[in-house]
């Protein structure tokens, strides 16, 4: 199963989730329906004496059409309230829940060893993966080994570890949590996560009212009672018992909700676990991980007051539920470890409490390297279309390898720069800058960004005109964690210097190009709200126009001889499987990069299945030569960032 | 009955709306916090990176300024006193005392740097120690990375003092002990410029 199919299936998932939610909802406003009417009938006096005795005594069904509205009404506002109180809170994707669950970020640029290792493992999964590089978190309070992963889409993402598994876990053992939180990602998993975090919410919601009522009736009862006025006592008392009501069928609602939520987690963690086994073939890693947190004695265990919302975003079971296995949101550990590792025993090694793991340098990326022969500028390589829709979203030992290559191959000094937000902003200045005139550069870069900020963009220079030019994106995707921490004021003023920089030389290079947009995609969002992926076209047929300008644009791009840009272009349309689209080429001065630009952003909106068919065509266009230059790669990528599918840096993977 | 009800009903959602009022203003003072208290990280790192090359650079230099141990002492001096403060500020980052004693002995070892920069320019055998070229030019480049993250750190205070200080901000703000945090700022002028090194 690809890419795109998984994230179909896990979008199919949220339609069928929400039609048992609403039957749930509904369940719910019945049994409140019921209470509701069972109060009217035993303590409003006289009101409805006829109704109220066909229900009870008759056993006759009984139905007031405005009760009813009104219990609907009101249910239906307090669980939306309870859930856009939720999603105000994830407003901010991914770094909300990390920050919800008492996450401190890391710092890019730490000097600890254990955090250190952290950042190399996930950067090396990034790289491999194509994924843009996650922002990380540490839970600092808890002791148990345990993960998550979280965001709307790649570029809100965060994943979040605990310090119990920075601790006791070894690098191998690290790299199957980290691939298993990974796969989240690319499955779809977590954007399904942050809905189900607002559905429950919403219903917790009813039995958070009803408690509350409780307690404010019950005070009420108390202050009066002292002050000796008895007058309103009865009323009140029937308010409390109607907040005592609400609370115990809310909680009901709330478990069926849980129970729900358990139910879909449970089956994306085995997929999760496989996943991460293929993508590391290193089963003893993730089994591992498991064992360790059944002999561990704060086992996976968190402390944090909100976790047990959060607990379907965890790597393993986070909190335990009065009722075990129906609200388990993980399988049993046993179970998840047998999976993987058919021989195991059942039997958990025991670890001290403070189990600290041995191998706490990181070693392995750097014993790698020098097998990797480096890139000449202009060569060209042989990859298939079907190579490079098959490579979305997906990861397997050879490319986690090359990630740990090309982590290797990149210099110490740029990766330094990277990781700090200062000079992080160099290097992407050095990147517009490399391939300029020298004093040209110079000259402006001094008037844009100040004396100290050129002298450390012109001292990284040199390095990044020696780095392959494929790992020149990789690099800046490593560096997204470190300008993130810029204050806004300063990500305002080093966005300008970017555009101008970009429109400096009149003419907006490929590179350059997709440079910008993976700064506007990843830190635009970062700075505002989380932007929620939209899904406006679910056919290929609204969006017919754009997709043939953005055929067209890269048909142009791939050759300039017109029979064979007509040519590319009518072999890109017939990938797209439909007959609706005209297969005539469009003029040379409608497919600019203004109109290519504005199509993409349209084309953002399709679903997956259709941008797969579109990025199969785009692929199709760029190798109808069977090679892919560097430039070519460039712009793929500039494609796949914008419609959110990562792609592995492919043609550096055809040459290893 | 169904007045009562519609009443009972009316107050409810007027105190829940008043209550989600509550708890969001709290939970974006919480984010502010957060933030500004990750951006001293920030700072933390770097000013870490400077306390270490420092007694790199007295090491090197002392071969030569043999006569001059006046300026190492007070260097090596500023250093301990600024170290210390650093570690109390990232303990509680924005705390008023913290960051001001942070601030001052910040600015003093700045002060002493430059000091100690300008008696070595007296010294040419020095001037051309590759070593000492090295070191200080790696920490002209710290310099620069503290005064850049000292700014980050800055905004976020200045944001979360403004958001705190806001009506009705400041009630809840009160409420639940958001103490104002504090600037870090080199306070002299004269001091606040990154110690100038030519060795060319």
């Amino acid at each position: 199963m690809d890419f795109f199919t998984q994230q179909d299936r896990a979008k199919s998932k949220t339609s069928v989730l929400i039609v048992y939610f609403s039957i749930s909802v509904l369940l719910t406003i019945l049994a409140i329906y019921g209470a509701t009417a069972f109060f009217l009938t035993h303590f409003s006096g006289n009101d409805r004496p006829s109704d109220g005795l066909a229900l009870f005594t008759d056993g006759l069904p009984w139905f007031d059409l405005e009760l009813f509205l009104l219990v609907f009404g009101s249910v239906s506002l307090l669980i939306a309230i309870g859930s856009s109180v939720m999603m105000f809170r994830l407003s901010q994707g991914g770094k909300s829940v990390a920050t919800l669950l008492g996450g401190r970020p890391l710092n890019p640029s730490t000097t600890q060893r254990d955090e250190i290792k952290l950042r190399n493992v996930v950067e090396e999964m990034s790289l491999a993966s194509g994924l843009p590089m996650p922002e990380l978190y540490l839970l600092d309070q808890e002791d148990g080994i345990n993960a998550f992963a979280a965001g709307y889409t790649s570029s809100d993402a965060v994943v979040g570890v605990t310090k119990g598994c920075l601790q006791t876990l070894t690098r191998d053992e690290l790299q199957g949590v980290i691939a298993h939180e990974f796969s989240h990602i690319l499955n779809g998993d977590m954007r399904l996560n942050m809905r189900l975090a607002c559905l429950t919410h919403g219903i917790l919601f009813i039995s958070e009212t009803g408690k509350w009522i409780f307690q404010a009736a019950g005070r009420t009862v108390t202050s009066g009672s002292r002050g000796g006025k008895k007058d309103g006592l009865p009323i009140i008392l029937v308010v409390m018992l109607a907040g005592g009501i609400l609370t115990l069928i809310g909680s009901i609602g709330y478990f069926f909700s849980s129970a729900l939520k358990a139910a879909i987690s449970r089956q994306r963690e085995f997929l999760a676990d496989a996943s991460a086994v293929q993508f590391t073939r290193n089963p003893s890693g993730i089994s591992g991980v498991l064992k360790k947190i059944g002999g561990f004695k704060a086992g996976s265990a968190l402390k944090a007051p909100e976790a047990g919302q959060a607990s379907h975003f965890f790597f393993s079971q986070g909190v335990n539920f009065f009722l075990g296995n129906l609200l388990s949101t993980h399988p049993p550990l046993a179970e998840r470890i047998r999976a993987i590792d058919p021989t195991f025993n059942y039997e958990f090694p025991k670890l001290a409490a403070t189990f600290q793991a041995e191998d706490t340098a990181d070693t392995t990326a750097k014993s790698l390297s020098s097998e990797f022969a480096p890139v000449s500028p202009s060569r060209a390589s042989l990859v298939k279309p079907e190579q490079v829709i098959n490579s979305v979203g997906k990861m397997d030992p050879t490319q986690l390898q090359l990630g740990q290559l090309l982590r290797a191959k990149i210099p110490e000094a740029l990766f330094a720069a990277a990781h700090e937000p200062y000079s992080a902003q160099a290097l992407l200045f050095a990147a517009l800058v490399v391939d300029s005139e020298k004093e040209k550069t110079e000259s402006s870069i001094l008037t844009l960004a100040g004396e100290n900020l050129s002298l450390e963009t012109l001292k990284l220079i040199p390095a990044f005109q020696a780095l392959p030019h494929s790992l020149r994106l990789p690099l800046i995707d490593l560096s997204l964690p470190a300008l993130k921490l810029l204050s806004p004021a300063q990500y305002q003023k080093f966005r300008q210097t970017i555009q101008t920089l970009v429109e400096a030389d009149l003419s907006i290079s490929l590179f350059e190009y997709t440079l910008q947009k993976i700064l506007i995609r990843h830190l635009d969002s970062h700075f505002s709200p989380a932007r929620k992926p939209e899904v406006k076209f679910s056919s290929l047929n609204s969006i017919l126009e754009p997709t043939r300008i953005l055929l067209a644009s890269l048909a142009y791009f791939d050759s300039s001889d017109p029979n064979i840009i007509d040519k590319v272009f009518k072999e890109g349309c017939k990938q797209l499987n439909t007959t609706e689209v005209s297969h005539d080429l469009p003029a040379q001065e409608a497919c600019g990069l203004a109109q290519f630009d504005q199509s993409l952003n349209v084309l953002q909106y399709a679903v997956p299945s259709i941008k797969k068919n579109i990025l199969y065509a785009c692929a199709t266009i760029v190798m109808f030569d069977s090679q892919i230059t560097e430039q070519e790669e460039d712009l793929l990528r500039a494609i796949a960032t914008t419609l959110d599918c990562p792609i592995p840096p492919f043609a550096l993977r055809t040459q290893s | 009955m169904m007045i009562l009800l519609a009443l009972l009903a009316v107050v409810v959602v007027v105190v829940l709306l008043l209550a989600f009022t509550v708890v969001g203003i709290y939970n974006g003072l919480v984010t502010l916090r957060n933030r500004y208290k990750n951006a001293y990280a920030q700072i933390d790192v770097q000013l870490k990176r400077r306390y270490d090359l420092i007694p790199n650079l007295v090491e090197t230099a002392k071969g030569y300024l043999k006569h001059e141990s006046e300026t190492l002492v007070a260097v090596t001096s500023a250093r301990a006193t600024a170290f210390s403060a650093n570690q109390k500020a990232a303990a509680n980052p924005g705390d008023p005392a913290a960051m001001t004693a942070l601030s001052s002995a910040e600015s003093g070892l700045t002060g002493a740097l430059g000091r100690f920069m300008a008696v070595a320019e007296a010294y040419p055998d020095l001037k051309a120690n590759q070593n000492m070229m090295q070191l200080s030019e790696e920490l002209t480049s710290t310099e620069n990375k503290v005064a850049f993250s000292r700014q980050a750190y800055n905004d976020a205070i200045m944001a979360f003092n403004t958001k705190r200080e806001l009506f009705p901000n400041n009630f809840i703000a009160t409420m639940f002990n958001f103490a104002a945090a504090e600037l870090f700022e080199i306070t002299n002028a004269a001091e606040k410029e990154a110690p100038k090194v030519s060795f060319t």
